[in-house]
């Protein structure tokens, strides 16, 4: 397979603060950077720099400063990408990462500040919803204007006129002019005008998540479908679950270098390769996420229920009883949880949620299975749960804590994501793992579970 | 050489840069890859301008009927400006329709990028297309206006010469070129700092007086003739009074005529497209 999309040493660099600046500024600016360009050569000092880590929290980092006029920072750096044809590469990253400025420049929407890139075919792209819309046309006037805006035929267009109405679902809204539509409605056609029209590469930023469920769904489908013909797929989202099921590649972006890839083609590449996409879009959900394994709130600024229950700590914490927030596949994991009673009033459940870094729930456990559920008398209460080895996978977790008053109000304590923690696996052969050496698949969960084996009964080893 | 049989011809590859060369050959293909557009453009401004208005297409005869019929009124009877010599309806429509071909080029063509800053933004075409919507809908809307008006009541009051009709098209084609020259020079810097818009209506104000619109260049005093010369909309309205009294245009008046229009108009695309590229940063 040949590539379709080459970004060599691909920069942009934008303003930082007010846009206006008298001319005086301007070529002040401009002088002083030449003049620093000549001291320093710009391409040098690069190879120095560090690949950024992925933990920064700011927006901007000072790499992004670096060897860039005053006021001006580096929303892409050096970008090398190549895209082969046919591939459904997913970009992901945190917001200024970056991802939008690459789309709008290989959408040639602005102009890279250095750098080049190359592509082959046609190129659509669609950045956000009503992209090329004009509000008193109707939809299907629209899906005329907005096709040859990027770049198709009418005679295209009326080919697959019918495929794309049938796809948008908008059925007789067709005909009515597109400022009465609603943002999901608008979603839906430029999706299915962009998916429909004969480009040989399709990019798709973050807009489907304006479309309904069963919509996204299809659109889904229709990418890999898309993919399927040969198309390139150029596709950016904050849904891992959707990168996941599209993409074939992932690219992470942080700080605007491309720092985890799935798949390194070009030798000048300094990103990290990954071995797979679901490995970059859990590492990047991991990124930016800060392990809490303690809470004790201060008295005067507890979770209170009613005046009459609060919540004082919660706390991750080990056979020993240590607090800690990295445990071993094969440690029992105990969640602690305090809580004091004023009066004999309300019958009190503790619930445990234990979710993954997506968000997505594991189990919930309730401490009714082991006490009644009876009014709670006045006192100070130590509730540990125990949850106990082997059960999770290596991975990030985290655990919302709930004291529940009983089904008749409504209101609670919840503290979503209050505690979180990292299992690791010394990938020593024993436990779950039996002798297999290997890296343990990615899921989330790894219990023990029976095995019943029936060996055939020692034979005549005797093969002719 | 690719899997599938349908990439059999090889793809073309497209490198793109921020060499700021100008590549007319380069921008020639791409604006005629594009071609299509500019008639969907034209289509989407003129249905977009007569949406939810009752008269429609009307209003490209109206308005210029309107303002010639104030003029004749004011001018004409009240202060009695001299004509002359032609009818007075004749004297204001072929200064009037003139005029509104160079606004209707020159004021959209100005805010071009800033109010198509969502189109803009988000979808690559070559944009200096919209532009050339502009004048073509000017063209029309003018083409329109000559035909129901200007030739109707020159046949009634009698002055229709062929001169009249044989002249237009050029004077026409040097209107629209130096309004979308001038345009396209003030829509990058309309972008940047939105003074622009606010300068260009006074400007073309001041422009409007010191343009035998309303009064005829035999009025003006001596030492004000040599701008009369250059003016370009001057010397459009005043090429369309001497046509209607059987005289073709000198060949000053053409030669400075044409040089204007050029010179604008290719300004105005170099200007154009070398803040085309990162104009998108800018709005």
């Amino acid at each position: 397979m040949s590539w379709a999309i080459r970004c060599e040493e691909l920069s942009k660099l934008y303003k930082i603060g007010k846009s206006n600046v008298t001319a005086a500024e301007m070529v002040n600016e401009q002088i002083r950077w030449m003049l620093g360009r000549l001291a320093r050569p710009l391409r040098k000092t690069q190879s120095a720099l560090p690949t950024p880590t992925t933990n920064h929290h700011t927006i901007l980092d000072e790499l992004q400063t670096q060897d860039a006029p005053d006021n001006h920072f580096w929303s892409l750096r050096d970008i090398n990408l190549e895209v082969e044809q046919g591939d459904r590469v997913g970009i992901i990253g945190p917001n200024g990462c970056g991802k939008s400025t690459l789309l709008k420049i290989l959408s040639r929407i602005t102009s890279p500040s250095s750098g080049l890139f190359r592509f082959k075919g046609r190129l659509v792209s669609l950045l956000e919803i009503g992209t090329g819309f004009h509000g008193d046309l109707s939809g299907r006037e629209n899906i005329f204007l907005n096709g040859s805006i990027m770049g198709m035929k009418p005679k295209e267009i009326s080919r697959r006129l019918e495929e794309i109405i049938e796809f948008s679902e908008l059925g007789e809204l067709i005909d009515t002019p597109v400022k009465r539509y609603s943002s999901g409605m608008y979603v839906r056609l430029a999706f299915s005008v962009a998916a429909h029209l004969e480009s040989e590469i399709l990019i798709v930023d973050e807009v489907l998540a304006v479309g309904d469920a069963a919509f996204q769904r299809r659109c889904a489908d229709k990418m890999l479908q898309v993919a399927d013909e040969g198309r390139t797929l150029l596709f950016v989202s904050h849904d891992m679950d959707a990168v996941n099921r599209i993409c074939n590649r992932a690219v992470h972006m942080s700080h605007g270098r491309i720092i985890e890839d799935s798949r390194i083609t070009q030798p000048q590449q300094t990103a990290v390769h990954s071995a797979s996409v679901s490995d970059i879009t859990r590492s990047y959900i991991r990124s930016g996420i800060r392990l809490q394994q303690e809470i004790v709130w201060p008295a005067n600024d507890a979770p209170v229920f009613d005046d009459c229950v609060t919540l004082n700590a919660v706390r991750l914490v080990d056979e020993q009883g240590t607090v800690r927030n990295e445990f071993d596949v094969k440690e029992d994991i105990i969640v602690e949880v305090v809580f004091s009673v004023k009066e004999e009033k309300w019958p009190i459940n503790v619930h445990i949620h234990l979710k993954d870094l997506a968000g997505h729930y594991l189990l919930v456990s309730m401490d009714n299975s082991r006490i009644d559920c009876g009014k709670r008398r006045p006192g100070r209460y130590v509730e540990r749960c125990r949850i106990a080895a082997p059960l999770l996978n290596a991975g990030d977790f985290k655990i919302d804590v709930e004291l529940w008053p009983g089904a008749e109000v409504d209101h609670r304590i919840l503290q979503p994501s209050i505690l979180s923690f990292t299992v690791s696996d010394d990938s020593h052969p024993s436990g779950v793992r039996g002798n297999w050496p290997n890296a343990w698949p990615g899921c989330l969960l790894r219990p023990e579970l029976q095995w019943d084996v029936q060996t055939p009964a020692p034979q005549r080893s005797s093969l002719p | 050489m690719s899997k599938s049989g349908k990439n059999r011809i090889p793809l073309k590859e497209t490198v793109v840069s921020n060499n700021s060369q100008f590549n007319l050959l380069g921008l020639l293909k791409n604006l005629w890859e594009f071609r299509l557009l500019l008639w969907v453009f034209c289509k989407r401004d003129l249905k977009g301008r007569y949406t939810q208005t009752i008269f429609g297409l009307g209003w490209v005869i109206l308005t210029p009927l309107i303002t010639v019929g104030v003029f004749v009124i004011v001018f004409g009877v009240m202060v009695k400006v001299p004509t002359d010599g032609l009818p007075t309806i004749m004297f204001y429509l072929v200064a009037v329709i003139p005029w509104y071909a160079f606004m209707n080029v020159l004021n959209p063509s100005v805010q071009m990028i800033e109010g198509n800053a969502g189109l803009i933004s988000k979808v690559y075409f070559p944009r200096l297309l919209i532009g050339g919507s502009y004048a073509v809908g000017a063209a029309v809307d003018f083409l329109i206006a000559y035909t129901l008006l200007i030739t109707p009541f020159a046949i009634a009051y009698n002055v229709w010469t062929p001169q009249l009709l044989l002249i237009m098209p050029l004077l026409l084609l040097c209107t629209l070129m130096t309004g979308l020259g001038v345009g396209l020079i003030l829509a990058p810097l309309n972008a940047k700092y939105r003074d622009v818009k606010h300068l260009v209506p006074l400007a073309l104000q001041l422009f409007y007086y010191s343009t035998p619109a309303i009064y005829p260049v035999s009025a003006v005093p001596p030492w004000a003739k040599p701008w009369y010369s250059v003016n370009p909309l001057s010397l459009v309205i005043s090429s369309y009074r001497d046509a209607m009294h059987g005289h073709w245009p000198s060949s000053s008046t053409l030669f400075t005529l044409i040089t204007i229009a050029v010179v604008c108009f290719t300004a105005g695309v170099l200007i154009f497209q070398h803040f085309d590229k990162n104009v998108v940063d800018t709005l």
